[in-house]
């Protein structure tokens, strides 16, 4: 088992596979996602309570979920990397912390821009509001680790062990802030959600949270792939440097 | 049926129903495309890279074919 | 192996009291904000004794943050993390050793500076214990969980801007629990929040002096080794 797992993580096996993958599954999601968008826009009805801010829902909610599922990749793509060092994990954490920053943000401003007509004002301190702000400083403290460790197997597990560090403390975050929201103020504000979700609105939502997640996947496989590449480039780099230098490459 | 003009309207919030969209838009194309150039990069290079890796390597001793 | 541990925490102790810097230094930064904040807000007592708790602990923990870099790096550029690292003493334990004595010449020290500027921003005297209480039992959970960062960064040159950039987060719930146990006593709030908010503080110190040492100990291979 250990072993034929390990077979498919050999990166080489991994670009032979990914290569014949990536246009389709973006095929399919580029599909889905124009779906989801013609029936966010144009094949819904407003709601009754909040008009067309609603459409808005329909990219909110699916960048918010993504934003979530790519730490939550992220984080087990870096716990299999610090324990079975794996050649691919770390390619596929360092690979998915850019778009799960991307779609945090979204997450942000698209809620905010809902916000601004819904509750009258950009930005307010409510507990989800708030923990997924800090997801994105998490993200963008990850993304600075990388940038700022040159070496990249040193970086590789220094990230690694920050991703699962924030992974154990998004709960314990999130429960704090609950928490200090309900001393602060009464959960007064008004939100969606629940199961009263009518289906012609729960139609576009999921199709769109589909797209966007195959999308991610995508988007993902496409980032590893070059990630390897430029590890491979980096390793060629060297030789050379070695091979010039009379080989003192060590 | 409503008219063209009435869906740009968005009930009257446009002003915010468009810019979330455009926004995804940017933000997710942007990513893309990011993402498809930098791979392209990294192909070119490394192709080139392991053709003169390859030359190099039939001029001197045989080559250690480099992990990737 | 408990020996190595303290033999290690009284050598920083002494390093602290021969360099001194690090511990004074994060008082006077301490100070320095806090005094910071009437200037910016207004000398209005009432509103400064509302927000005293919740000023107190931010600056508190910036003050912490500022400390972080020299929790390894010192040790890091002279080369007694190496050693440290190939004595035989498990590094988890050298890891919590160091955040201890962190806290010991840090934490400590802000706890106790904190009445003094407790005074100056008009914290009701009634809420000073309870504040000082929280901040005692807060503070080792901002050692040992900035220790994680300090780990982190260790090989980055100038690493302590990065290094509290990624511990900020982790602090969050260490300061809203703090805050509560701290400003219920001064609103005198309905339900009391504080001792509720103090035992939330306690578990999350407990969390980090286990957890966090594992944390720091693998963050310290991967940039050393």
């Amino acid at each position: 088992m250990a072993l034929n797992f390990h077979a498919y993580a050999n990166p080489a096996r991994f670009m032979m596979l990914s290569r014949r993958l990536v246009a389709p599954i973006a095929m399919i999601a580029g599909v889905l996602i124009a779906l989801g968008v013609y029936l966010a826009l144009w094949g819904s009805p407003p709601d009754y309570q909040q008009g067309d801010t609603v459409r808005i829902m329909y990219i909110h909610v699916p960048a918010a979920w993504l934003s979530l599922l790519c730490y939550t990749v992220m984080a087990l793509a870096s716990a299999t990397a610090l324990v079975f060092r794996h050649p691919l994990a770390d390619v596929c954490a360092k690979s998915a912390a850019p778009i799960g920053a991307s779609f945090t943000f979204l997450a942000l401003v698209t809620g905010s821009l809902w916000g601004k007509p819904m509750w009258g004002t950009w930005w307010v301190w409510d507990a989800r509001l708030t923990s997924v702000l800090i997801l994105f400083f998490l993200y963008l403290g990850y993304l600075a680790l990388w940038a700022t460790i040159e070496e990249p197997v040193r970086a590789a597990r220094a990230a690694a062990v920050l991703a699962l560090v924030g992974f154990v403390n998004v709960p314990i975050i999130h429960y704090s802030v609950v928490w200090w929201n309900t001393l602060h103020q009464p959960a007064s504000v008004f939100r969606i959600g629940g199961p009263t979700i009518a289906p012609s609105m729960l139609a576009p939502l999921l199709i769109m949270a589909t797209g966007f997640t195959v999308m991610f996947v995508a988007l993902l496989l496409l980032r590893m792939r070059a990630e390897i590449l430029r590890r491979r480039v980096r390793s060629l780099r060297l030789a050379q440097a070695g091979f010039a230098g009379g080989g003192r490459e060590a | 049926m409503s008219t063209f003009a009435e869906f740009l309207s968005m009930g009257g919030y446009a002003g915010y129903v468009w810019p979330a969209y455009g926004l995804v838009l940017l933000i997710i194309g942007g990513l893309i495309i990011q993402s498809t150039m930098d791979y392209r990069r990294q192909k070119q290079l490394a192709a080139r890279l392991e053709e003169a890796n390859e030359a190099a390597g039939r001029r001197r001793a045989p080559a250690k074919k480099v992990p990737s | 192996m408990i020996r190595a541990a303290f033999s290690l925490i009284s050598r920083d102790l002494k390093l602290a009291i021969r360099l001194g810097g690090g511990g004074g230094m994060a008082v006077f930064f301490f100070l320095v904000t806090v005094a910071i904040v009437p200037l910016g807000v207004g000398p209005d007592l009432n509103l400064l004794g509302r927000i005293a708790p919740g000023m107190l602990w931010v600056s508190l923990l910036l003050s912490n943050l500022l400390t972080l870099d020299r929790l390894f790096q010192s040790d890091y550029e002279d080369g007694s993390l190496d050693f440290l690292m190939t004595s035989g003493a498990p590094l988890v334990l050298v890891a919590g050793a160091k955040a201890f004595s962190h806290w010991l010449t840090t934490g400590l020290p802000l706890v106790i500076a904190a009445p003094l500027l407790g005074l100056l921003l008009n914290l009701a005297p009634g809420a000073m214990p309870m504040l000082m209480i929280a901040m005692l039992i807060g503070t080792p959970a901002l050692s040992f969980l900035g220790a994680i960062g300090a780990a982190l960064t260790v090989s980055v040159r100038r690493g302590g801007l990065l290094a509290s950039l990624l511990v900020m987060p982790f602090y969050i719930p260490v300061l809203i629990f703090g805050v509560s146990a701290a400003s219920a006593a001064v609103t005198a709030a309905p339900g009391d929040q504080g001792p509720r908010g103090l035992m939330l503080l306690g578990a999350l110190t407990l969390a980090s002096l286990v957890l966090a040492p594992v944390a720091a100990a693998a963050a310290l291979r991967a940039n050393v080794e």
